[in-house]
């Protein structure tokens, strides 16, 4: 493993909050449907990421974006449980959410609400696969299952929102 | 639906305002560096659920102190000075100084000028006129004041109470702008504060510092070759906001750029070669007169790749695109 400086793996951390934070926060924000958990959940995939960012620096990670949202995933993962363990439900509807300042279309919103009602199953795949632009193979690793399961799930999600978008 | 946007498009619009801010990259790396608690122990404690303990102190304060406590003082007539911040009673001078040394606004009371104990405010009310003076004296255009980080310290008098705060303000951009207010613990009147344009305006680009170099190396190793809107952000963080995004009325940079490109052709008529040119706009607040410009470098492509020493710089003004100047300069190191 590669021998790197403190100062180097701040600045890998800072490139990589540059360039996939946004990405990060707001899938945060779809999965848990609160801001200030999103915000916690995203500093603190960042934070794991640099705890683990040696082997990122040595080459070992080839898809930094898949270990990343990985990283993510597993964040809210936790956090969605911790709160489910405290009996405390801080799910909020689309419209409490901090949308646009400019008003998005109405059909943009209506799939974002359908996307965040997904039950977690469905929407991992929905987020890392449509938003986060990654391949089944990719999502079924980060998720840890099957090919063939990320397909299926993929297929019921899609089933979802497409009742979901004509009901609306 | 495979490969199909609607999804990351309806997600990235209906969320358009979340963004992993300076603030949210400020807290990660004060976890990392050790200089803060983590996140997650941070939010534990924020979100802790109401308990039932608490809710019986919260009512029994509600029933029986404050009741007792509101009788008492009538009946004493006892008059508490009222606190008041910065901003309320005006004690903040609006003349900007010409040193770098504090100001003095005014000469803090001895602690036992009042009755022991009483009048004396919290560190909260310390920010909040920090704040009041911060949003005063500093230019708010550049920073605002949720982009420092805040630190209070109380200065204890002889009976142990604060008599006064020093609140420090602290850019969370790494960029060394500090600002310092003290305040009285008193009245809440502001004593002294620091320069105020150190505030805003950086002592000097610190290259070696983690987060200029991201900059560099995600747009390049010449800040005037990046996008226009990477070299705002980049100037308002690390430069005093010297360049800046162009405003309504305007000249927009494609205009600017059809302007140069005319007057560079015009000159390769006349035997000067046309050259690739990069855009700046430069705040008013960049000139003695006040007027924003738009530089344009003009630059020789080389065979190399390297940049030449010398360049092209056009000078044209924003708000009409007035060619003002053309010299032959070094090229700009930054």
């Amino acid at each position: 493993m590669q021998d790197t400086t403190q100062e180097s793996r701040e600045q890998a951390l800072v490139r990589l909050m540059q360039v996939y934070g946004d990405n990060v926060k707001r899938m945060c924000c779809v999965y848990l449907h609160d801001l200030p958990s999103a915000e916690d959940a995203a500093q603190e995939t960042f934070i794991k990421a640099f705890e683990h960012i040696d082997p990122l620096l040595g080459g070992e990670i080839r898809n930094e974006k898949a270990w990343l949202m990985r990283i993510a995933i597993n964040t809210c993962k936790d956090m969605l449980r911790s709160s489910w363990l405290r009996h405390i439900d801080r799910r909020k509807a689309i419209e409490e959410l901090p949308l646009s300042v400019t008003p998005a279309h109405e059909e943009h919103l209506a799939l974002t609400q359908a996307v965040t009602a997904l039950p977690p199953k469905l929407k991992d795949i929905v987020l890392l696969h449509y938003y986060q632009d990654l391949n089944l193979r990719t999502c079924a690793q980060i998720l840890n299952i099957s090919a063939p399961t990320a397909t299926r799930r993929l297929a019921q999600a899609q089933k979802r929102l497409q009742q979901e978008l004509e009901r609306s | 639906m495979k490969n199909d946007p609607r999804i990351r498009n309806a997600l990235d619009e209906s969320l358009s305002s979340v963004h992993f801010d300076a603030r949210d990259m400020h807290r990660v790396l004060r976890a990392v560096r050790g200089q803060e608690a983590p996140v997650r122990e941070r939010a534990r404690r924020k979100r802790k659920p109401l308990r039932l303990d608490f809710l019986f102190a919260v009512a029994t304060a509600a029933l029986v102190i404050v009741p007792l406590s509101l009788f008492a003082l009538r009946a004493q007539r006892t008059a508490t000075s009222k606190i008041s911040t910065v901003a309320a009673h005006g004690a903040v001078s609006t003349g900007m100084p010409a040193g770098h040394e504090d100001v003095l606004l005014a000469t803090p009371l001895p602690p036992s000028a009042g009755e022991p104990g009483a009048g004396v405010i919290g560190e909260s009310d310390a920010i909040q006129a920090a704040r009041a003076c911060f949003e005063a004296q500093c230019d708010t255009t550049i920073f605002t004041f949720d982009e420092y980080a805040v630190d209070v310290s109380a200065a204890l008098g002889e009976d142990g109470a604060p008599s006064s705060y020093v609140v420090t303000m602290e850019s969370i951009y790494g960029n060394g702008c500090v600002f310092r207010v003290v305040v009285s613990a008193q009245d809440g009147t502001v004593i002294s504060y620091s320069t105020p344009r150190l505030a805003t305006v950086p002592a000097g680009l610190d290259r070696q510092c983690a987060e200029v170099r991201a900059w560099y190396e995600r747009y390049g190793e010449h800040s005037f070759t990046w996008p226009l809107d990477a070299q705002a952000e980049f100037s308002r963080r690390y430069e005093g906001g010297m360049r800046r995004m162009p405003e309504e009325g305007e000249a927009d940079a494609d205009a600017i750029a059809a302007a140069a490109q005319a007057h560079l052709s015009q000159q390769a008529e006349n035997g000067v070669e046309a050259d690739s040119p990069y855009l700046s706009l430069y705040a008013g607040r960049a000139f003695a007169d006040g007027v924003a410009r738009y530089r344009v470098y003009c630059i020789p492509q080389s065979d190399a790749g390297k940049l030449p020493e010398s360049c092209t710089v056009l000078t044209l003004r924003a708000s009409d695109g007035v060619l003002e100047s053309s010299q032959i300069l070094p090229v700009p190191v930054f």
